[in-house]
């Protein structure tokens, strides 16, 4: 299933932006864990009662990955660049595909390498942080953080997040496309409800939107890199083996003739034709209607959002067409 | 044996390959020709499993390469770029294809990387483009796989880099238990080596031809009269080319009948000329398929 060959072949091209990981993994475990001590210590010598209020928030941020988990993802989608799509820049796509292995192999191995440096890199530098505490005189603000949920609730945001790159890595059919979908489709879900939910406010209508929390919560892959949210870890393992099954599947079915184009699947261009120049259509209106006062008249401010939609979506249209033609 | 059996394919609506059918055999050369977007490439890729067909089969040995990939231990697929190839040191190729392929003979590529005076060291990208080019056919021949796909090995390199390929490949062909198909659309590179042409000519098998019955199935004659090429020999033959008076017939080798006519119209000049692929290929395709 995952012969050593193909092993090699990835370590060879993706090791620079795996230690990448790696290191900012460390960074946001345990040397900032050894930074934080410091500040801990000089508060608490200095701001006794503060530091007695602020102990719980401070452990558990450090064991939220908060910004360093958003900078973890954003190599995250590097690596899967670098997996998938930098071959399908190159002829070794063609290389690959011409050895004797199967795509299953190909996709297996590519799927359990990134998984393997992301999930190892994140749990020694959670250890290592972990232990940088415990051997401080902060020991006993562990006892303050659900070490298990801590742990586990991240690596289960980075797992279904990892999975869905992977998705898209199947489906974009060159490095830059896929970057850029993977980037808009993180967040488009949210997004999406977010622009529709203006466009209902700035027509009149009252959508309720926000109340959706299946959807900006649960579904909102980020809110697990956060520990101090209330999360069901089951949501994003199944996510992430739906997403991994779609992924495979995708890369199963994939015709080679089609990278280095935008999508690998002809049959995405039409939802891409009219999805992307409705979804910039919404934020141009959005863009459009932030600038003008904010007690204008209703009259006026739906003239201008429309202004705003009309124009996103001709230039929207435009980039879209010249996109699915590359 | 690789057999093709009505493989076709599209891309981009545009219909490629159109019922193509053809076998290659153990041992041999096999030439793929046709113009420029005729869809050899394509037919390669199809066949080292890269690109799947639209419809039809591939089976090396009996085996599907799509359904047992396995069986592309016996097929190796050279591009017309290497490309692929451009990070990797010698000996993590080496390495990575020791890994890859069972049978690959380190031995014989580093006496082949001798006898062409390649350093043993450093990496492939620092090699002039034809030094990648015949590297790149040392590693798939040093494979020993039976099947080596070659995509226009010649395309772009300069004389004497072209001849050295060329040599290389006749004698790993006769030296090891190998059979070779090269794409090209250079005839005169061809005709020194392959076996048996298939000829592919707006996506579809035009023509398959073996080399040897095809040389002996011709004469070509050089020929010149007192006045102007009588019109009854012009019309009984295909004139390739006519200088003056000095023209330069195909004949069928079986057609005694005009050969009768020649000799009784008294001709000044008669010589035989060596036969190339292109006059057979002007023959019988009209011109058609050449593209200097």
């Amino acid at each position: 299933m995952f012969p050593k060959a193909l092993w090699m072949k990835e370590w060879k091209h993706s090791k620079v932006v795996s230690f990448g990981l790696f290191v900012v993994f460390m960074l946001g475990y345990p040397i900032s864990a050894g930074l934080n001590i410091d500040s801990w210590r000089m508060m608490k010598e200095q701001r006794g009662g503060f530091w007695e209020e602020q102990a719980y928030y401070a452990i558990n941020e450090q064991f939220s990955p908060g910004f360093y988990g958003y900078i973890a993802v954003g190599v995250m989608i590097l690596l899967v660049g670098f997996l998938i799509g930098l071959e399908k820049n190159t002829k070794r796509h063609d290389f690959m595909m011409a050895l004797p292995f199967s795509r299953t192999q190909i996709f297996a191995t590519k799927y359990a390498f990134g998984l393997i440096v992301m999930s190892l890199s994140y749990s020694l530098s959670f250890t290592l942080g972990y232990l940088v505490i415990y051997q401080s005189e902060f020991r006993d603000l562990i006892d303050l953080v659900n070490i298990t949920d801590a742990f586990f609730i991240p690596l289960a945001g980075y797992f279904v997040i990892y999975s869905f790159l992977m998705l898209i890595g199947a489906i974009a059919g060159e490095i830059k496309s896929q970057i850029l979908l993977s980037i808009i489709f993180l967040f488009f879900l949210q997004g999406f409800l977010v622009l529709l939910s203006m466009f209902s406010e700035i027509h009149g209508l009252n959508l309720q939107i926000f109340e959706l929390d299946f959807i900006f919560e649960d579904l909102f892959w980020f809110s697990y890199l956060n520990i101090m949210t209330d999360s069901n870890i089951v949501i994003p393992l199944l996510f992430g083996i739906i997403f991994t099954a779609l992924a495979w599947f995708c890369y199963q079915r994939s015709p080679s003739e089609h990278s280095g184009e935008f999508l690998m699947f002809r049959q995405l261009h039409p939802l891409f034709a009219v999805g992307i120049p409705i979804c910039s259509a919404l934020l141009g209106g959005l863009i459009v209607i932030s600038v003008i006062p904010y007690n204008s008249g209703e009259g006026l401010k739906i003239m201008v959002y429309w202004i705003g939609f009309l124009v996103a979506m001709f230039f929207s249209w435009k980039v879209t067409k010249r996109l699915l033609r590359m | 044996m690789i057999r093709v059996s009505g493989v076709s394919k599209s891309i981009h609506k545009n219909r490629i390959l159109k019922n193509v059918h053809f076998s290659v055999r153990s041992g041999t050369i096999t030439g793929v020709v046709g113009r420029n977007g005729a869809g050899k490439t394509t037919l390669l890729r199809i066949i080292a499993g890269i690109l799947y067909p639209s419809s039809g089969e591939i089976t090396v040995n009996d085996q599907n390469v799509f359904k047992q990939p396995d069986v592309k231990q016996n097929v190796v697929f050279v591009p017309d770029s290497t490309d692929a190839l451009r990070t990797y040191s010698i000996k993590e190729i080496v390495k990575f294809y020791e890994e890859i392929y069972d049978t690959f003979d380190q031995e014989y590529f580093y006496q082949l990387l001798e006898k062409f005076k390649f350093t043993k060291q450093g990496k492939i990208k620092y090699f002039s483009k034809g030094q990648k080019a015949l590297f790149s056919l040392i590693l798939a021949f040093s494979t020993n796989a039976k099947y080596v796909l070659l995509d226009e090995p010649t395309d772009g390199l300069d004389v004497i880099i072209k001849k050295q390929i060329l040599q290389f490949i006749a004698e790993a062909v006769s030296e090891r238990d190998v059979s070779v198909v090269i794409s090209s659309h250079r005839l005169d590179e061809l005709e020194k080596m392959a076996d048996h042409i298939v000829v592919l000519k707006q996506g579809k098998v035009d023509s398959e031809l073996e080399m040897e019955e095809l040389k002996s199935q011709y004469h070509k004659i050089q020929v010149a009269f007192e006045g102007k090429l009588p019109q009854h020999i012009r019309d009984r033959s295909e004139v390739l080319s006519e200088t003056g008076r000095v023209s330069v017939l195909l004949i069928s080798s079986k057609d005694e009948e005009t050969k009768k006519m020649i000799e009784d119209a008294e001709p000044i000049l008669y010589e035989e000329l060596p036969l190339s692929l292109e006059d057979i290929f002007v023959a019988k395709l009209g011109g058609d398929l050449y593209v200097s």
